[in-house]
């Protein structure tokens, strides 16, 4: 067992990492009329539902204006 | 100057990467900052924060040793030599006075105005990367300014205080806008 970590950690360690490769691509949102636009790789604390919610009530009250 | 330089690589159609993302404090900043460089082709460095400590007057020099690891990282690694790199101080030949080895480099002055810092970074993606159909700089900052005016009202929604965003937040935030106030 000890063997396979140490092996799997040296390989690891010796991997370069292709340049421009994206961590992430599965983030990818799409639909939106613009180029491919590619979330963070670390997810908002936040949510994308409650961040949609937000900005539609914020346009909503300022359409109410 | 960097909200306003983040809105303008999303609304252009690139993603935005800042080592404030990743919030794990395991991961060492410089760690975090190399896998940065070598994932991304086009990197914005503003040297214009360069300047003395009130307190140690010393000068803050994280700026100017992100762009040696990003410079290195071009001229040493076969594959990046085609990374390009829009370097930015607040005035000309500034930056002469503390790395001056980067003269004969295009240093582009945005005069600590966000408008200016868009509209290069506009020209520059543009260029650089031969995307078409990208709004000009002007409307660019416009929409930005839109952004902003909603910002506060988005961050009251969100019960979130505007002043401590974390960065994830605020890019997971101009991206989910672009989503909905499409050109």
């Amino acid at each position: 067992m000890a063997k396979n970590t140490a092996s799997t950690s040296k390989k690891a360690a010796g991997k370069w990492k292709k340049p421009y490769e994206l961590t992430n691509p599965d983030r990818i949102v799409r639909g939106h009329g613009l180029p491919d636009l590619l979330l963070p790789t670390e997810p908002s604390t936040i949510g994308r539902d409650k961040i949609d919610a937000a900005i539609a009530a914020v346009i909503a009250r300022r359409k109410s204006r | 100057m960097f909200e306003a330089i983040v809105f303008a690589v999303n609304d252009i159609g690139f993603r935005a990467k800042c080592a404030r993302e990743r919030l794990d404090s395991s991961q060492v900043r410089l760690h975090k900052i190399a896998a940065l460089i070598s994932a991304s082709r086009y990197s914005i460095h503003d040297l214009s924060r360069t300047a003395l400590d009130d307190v140690n007057s010393l000068p803050r020099f994280n700026m100017p040793l992100e762009l040696g690891m990003d410079l290195g990282c071009k001229y040493f690694h076969p594959n990046c030599a085609d990374k390009s790199l829009l370097i930015f101080d607040s005035e000309q030949y500034r930056f002469q006075k503390f790395v001056s080895d980067l003269s004969g480099q295009d240093i582009h002055q945005h005069a600590n105005d966000p408008k200016t810092a868009v509209m290069r970074v506009r020209n520059w993606l543009r260029t650089e990367s031969g995307k078409t159909g990208i709004s000009g700089g002007a409307a660019v900052y416009a929409r930005y300014e839109a952004f902003r005016s909603e910002l506060p009202d988005i961050c009251e929604e969100l019960n979130l205080d505007i002043a401590d965003l974390a960065f994830a937040d605020f890019s997971y935030t101009i991206v989910r806008w672009l989503s909905t106030h499409k050109i």
